[in-house]
């Protein structure tokens, strides 16, 4: 018999080589690199806060008010990034502010993963009544614009950082469940679910073992791109007064907090915007430098 | 194999094709999917290319179309003589009025080729205004009507006013015909044209691009792998292995006194559609179906008011299977026989019936009831790319269904080890992932999953279709002995007459959910009853053609 010839490489160097064919992929997009290097170089400032941070956020320097970043006529090099109305460290406050940036985007992430991943699984293997109910109810969050409802949720709940992630996390979480079904359901129809079907494998097996790896490369470019989109919400909660509260150096909030000297001081606000948008920026070119590299087939597709 | 083949030789080619190489990227498994290939093709033959996947056959007609995909594979030497140009050196834009005008091509997808928004008419319009021919808009309808008629489908002003959704596979390979053939091309090139199509239709088709061909005086490049359809066609024959041509020459050459000895071992393991007789198997029965019935779509109104369409899967099914038997369950797509092998498996639901396993009526029985019986019943699915998880090991894959009936993981993890050394793979596979097994190799890792469960039946669900030929006659060989060697039931659904032939004891012949023909393989092939029957054997491909029995040295 023909048996064709095998090459003994470890399965270690197989795992290297699925890497390397990744990031063979990802490098083609340039964006996605850029955008890689200044999440990366984020990152790092938020996780070094401490030690990187020239004074304390919230600490008011009453001597020195709204002072202006240093290339601006009349700023000092004491405080690179100028001061607040309050006399506190821009700077400081925007390295603090990387962190709430990161604790609310991993924070939504992981509740929209999760519930988003089990509720698309039941859907997907309850055909009829109760994907129904799930999916209606989905297609009903889904129907109020979604900055209301979470606006609404935390009018509920009280503003706070905590309920403003909660609130934008339940937004969210519908595109999750549906990108699920959807994955779960084309997954389903293959026949290496039948076969564990014909072993008597379990509902649970089956949803967790065979289906739900196979539904993972779409479900991580979603995750990518929620995480700037829960980064914006939070900052619109943050600057209608609705999210993180006051000393908190959050973007959001820091935003709202210098709407007021928009015409006379427009740095105070520009520092936090930019910081936003270039955030938000490079997280969605990662986001599609993902997607290309792991799901070739949605690469013409809009997001 | 016509007269033509004698008088070819004193014409010009309409094509000639000197020397060509086309490269592929660096990283590929090979420098070229093409190498120093020559042929040429006359007016008034049919040329048949044929090959195994990865030969090269598509990308040599490919490039002869200025379709290759473009930068990666190009021709990198030799030359494309047509009508005293070199097709490989000229513009995109010169190619572009000679595909279609002078070059026809048909592919294998019909459902692809065509747009499926726009109606036939329109999509025939197309290939007349890209052209920039003068004629009229009467003209031009007039001329698609005789197209369409033509090509023999039956009423071509109802079908040029459809979508392509609304006409059958043979239906939508006629358009495509007619399409290639609107502006008269003096070569035609068929792309595995018949492969997605059923027997019957496949034949029909066959013959028409026969017809067209005499009527018309064209040259014809067909693609294919299946030495039927050349043994049914052709008049010149190439072979290709890996890019290269191995042989050429006439279809009575080639098919009855090959030279290559890898033409050689293609033609040998080509099943025969002469079946051997077989004594009867009088062995217990394993499981025996009784007035099985299974419709799909509902005769509910639904929420919108409409009536769902109802198809009969399944119409009062009877068969039994004895230990060591094989039952082959034939019939073309849409029959049943899938679903009866699934509703077997429970796989789908059955509406009534009885399905006696060892005594026991698996329809009567709950999930949880059925689970001890789950392992004695193991299933071979079609297509080895889907059936295996990508994300799984193989070695994870094939102790999946032990592990669930409770055997301890190094128990099942050596027992996989076994299993893979009589499906010839070495133990290493344990620890590999799927994508990197070729659809043998796969196809061998479904058996030793299905074999991981010691099942009594094995229902083999067209477990060879997906695979080349040489290929398959591995795969069946590993199942017949298989079979032998552990006594077991087998339920063999296909739709290849000459496979059903060569590996079962006795065939059903099922159309549209009824067994139309029933009994030993012997005497269905030699006195078929039933006219379907009748029918299916007529039209396999090459049926004329008796496989030598060939002499290796």
């Amino acid at each position: 018999m023909n048996v064709e010839t095998s090459t003994n490489q470890s399965q270690q160097s197989a795992f290297m080589a699925v890497m390397a064919s990744f990031w063979f992929e990802f490098k083609q997009n340039k964006g996605a690199l850029y955008g890689l290097v200044f999440i990366s170089i984020l990152a790092f400032i938020a996780i070094f806060a401490d030690f990187i941070s020239p004074y304390d956020p919230i600490e008011q320097y009453r001597d020195a008010l709204k002072l202006p970043p240093v290339w601006a006529e009349g700023g000092t090099w004491t405080h690179i990034f100028g001061t607040d109305a309050l006399g506190r460290d821009q700077l400081s406050r925007m390295i603090y502010g990387s962190r709430y940036s990161f604790y609310i985007g991993f924070i939504v992430i992981f509740f929209c993963l999760t519930i988003g991943i089990v509720l698309g699984l039941i859907a997907a293997f309850n055909r009829g009544f109760i994907e129904n109910m799930i999916m209606r109810l989905m297609d009903i969050i889904l129907a109020f614009p979604s900055l209301l409802m979470a606006l609404a949720l935390v009018a509920i709940l009280g503003p706070s950082l905590e309920n403003a992630m909660i609130a934008i996390a339940v937004v969210f979480i519908p595109h999750f469940v549906r990108l699920t079904r959807a994955q779960a359901l084309s997954e389903l129809g293959k026949d290496y679910v039948s076969s564990s079907k014909t072993m008597g494998a379990s509902t649970f097996r089956l949803m967790f073992i065979n289906v739900l790896p196979n539904c993972m490369p779409p479900l991580i470019v979603q995750a990518t791109m929620s995480f700037s989109s829960a980064i914006l919400d939070a900052a619109a909660l943050g600057f209608l007064g609705m999210g993180a509260q006051p000393p908190s150096p959050e973007w959001g909030t820091m935003l709202a907090d210098s709407r007021q000297y928009i015409l006379s001081d427009p740095w105070m606000m520009g520092v936090p915007g930019l910081a936003i948008l270039f955030t938000v920026l490079s997280i969605n070119l990662i986001g599609d430098g993902l997607r290309d590299a792991l799901d070739p087939k949605m690469k013409t597709a809009k997001s | 194999m016509s007269e033509t083949t004698n008088s070819v030789a004193n014409k010009d080619p309409i094509l000639s094709v000197v020397d060509l190489s086309v490269s592929l990227p660096p990283r590929a498994d090979r420098p070229f999917a093409v190498e120093n290939v020559s042929f040429d093709v006359y007016p008034g033959e049919i040329l048949c290319i044929v090959g195994e996947s990865g030969s090269g056959k598509s990308m040599s007609s490919n490039a002869v179309m200025g379709l290759l995909p473009k930068p990666h594979v190009k021709v990198s030497s030799g030359q494309i003589l047509f009508e005293g140009q070199d097709l490989a050196s000229i513009s995109d834009k010169q190619m572009q009025r000679i595909r279609g005008s002078k070059i026809g091509m048909i592919f294998q997808e019909p459902m692809t080729a065509l747009n499926p928004v726009m109606k036939v008419n329109k999509q025939l319009e197309e290939v007349f205004n890209s052209h920039h021919l003068k004629l009229s808009r009467k003209e031009v309808k007039v001329k698609i009507i005789e197209m369409l008629d033509d090509v023999g489908l039956p009423d071509p002003t109802i079908i040029g006013d459809s979508y392509p959704f609304e006409l059958s596979g043979g239906q939508r390979q006629r358009v495509m015909i007619a399409m290639a053939l609107a502006l008269q091309p003096k070569l035609l090139i068929a792309d595995e044209p018949t492969t997605a199509l059923d027997v019957t239709t496949q034949a029909q088709i066959l013959k028409l691009v026969a017809q067209l061909q005499e009527k018309r005086n064209m040259g014809v490049i067909f693609i294919t792998h299946d030495f039927g359809v050349v043994a049914e066609i052709a008049d010149r024959v190439i072979v290709m292995k890996l890019g290269k041509i191995v042989e050429q020459g006439t279809a009575e050459q080639v098919l009855n006194r090959p030279e290559h000895p890898y033409t050689k071992k293609l033609i040998a393991t080509v099943p025969s559609l002469s079946a051997k007789k077989k004594a009867p198997v009088t062995s217990d029965v394993v499981v025996s179906v009784r007035n099985l019935f299974k419709t799909y779509g509902s005769h509910k109104k639904s929420f919108f008011g409409k009536v769902g369409r109802v198809v009969h899967a399944a119409k009062d099914v009877n068969l039994e299977i004895r230990k060591g038997e094989t039952l082959g369950l034939v019939g073309e797509s849409g029959s049943g026989k899938s679903t009866v092998g699934r509703c077997i498996i429970r796989l789908h639901d059955s509406d009534s019936g009885v399905i006696d396993f060892q005594g026991q009526d698996i329809l009567s029985l709950s999930q949880s009831q059925m689970m001890p019986l789950r392992q004695h019943i193991q299933m071979i699915f079609q297509d080895p790319y889907a059936s295996l998880n990508p994300r799984r090991k193989i070695g994870d894959i094939i102790t999946e269904g032990p592990t669930i009936h409770g055997v301890s993981k190094a128990e099942s993890w050596k027992k996989a080890e076994e299993l893979l050394e009589i499906v010839g793979l070495d133990k290493y596979a344990l620890k590999r992932y799927p994508h990197e097994f070729s659809g043998g190799q796969r196809q061998r890792i479904g058996i030793a999953r299905a074999l991981a469960m010691s099942p009594k039946l094995l229902i083999a669900d067209e477990a060879v279709s997906a695979l080349d030929v040489s290929v398959q006659a591995q795969v069946l060989e590993l199942l017949d002995e298989i079979k032998t060697k552990m006594d077991l039931a087998m339920l063999f659904v296909t739709h290849d007459l000459r496979v059903a032939a060569q590996v079962c004891d006795k065939i059903a012949v099922m159309k549209l959910g009824e067994i139309v023909e029933y009994g030993p393989t012997y005497d269905v092939f030699t006195n078929p009853q039933h006219e379907y029957t009748k029918s299916l054997l007529e039209a396999v491909p090459g049926k004329d053609w008796i496989v030598p029995d060939l002499v290796f040295d």
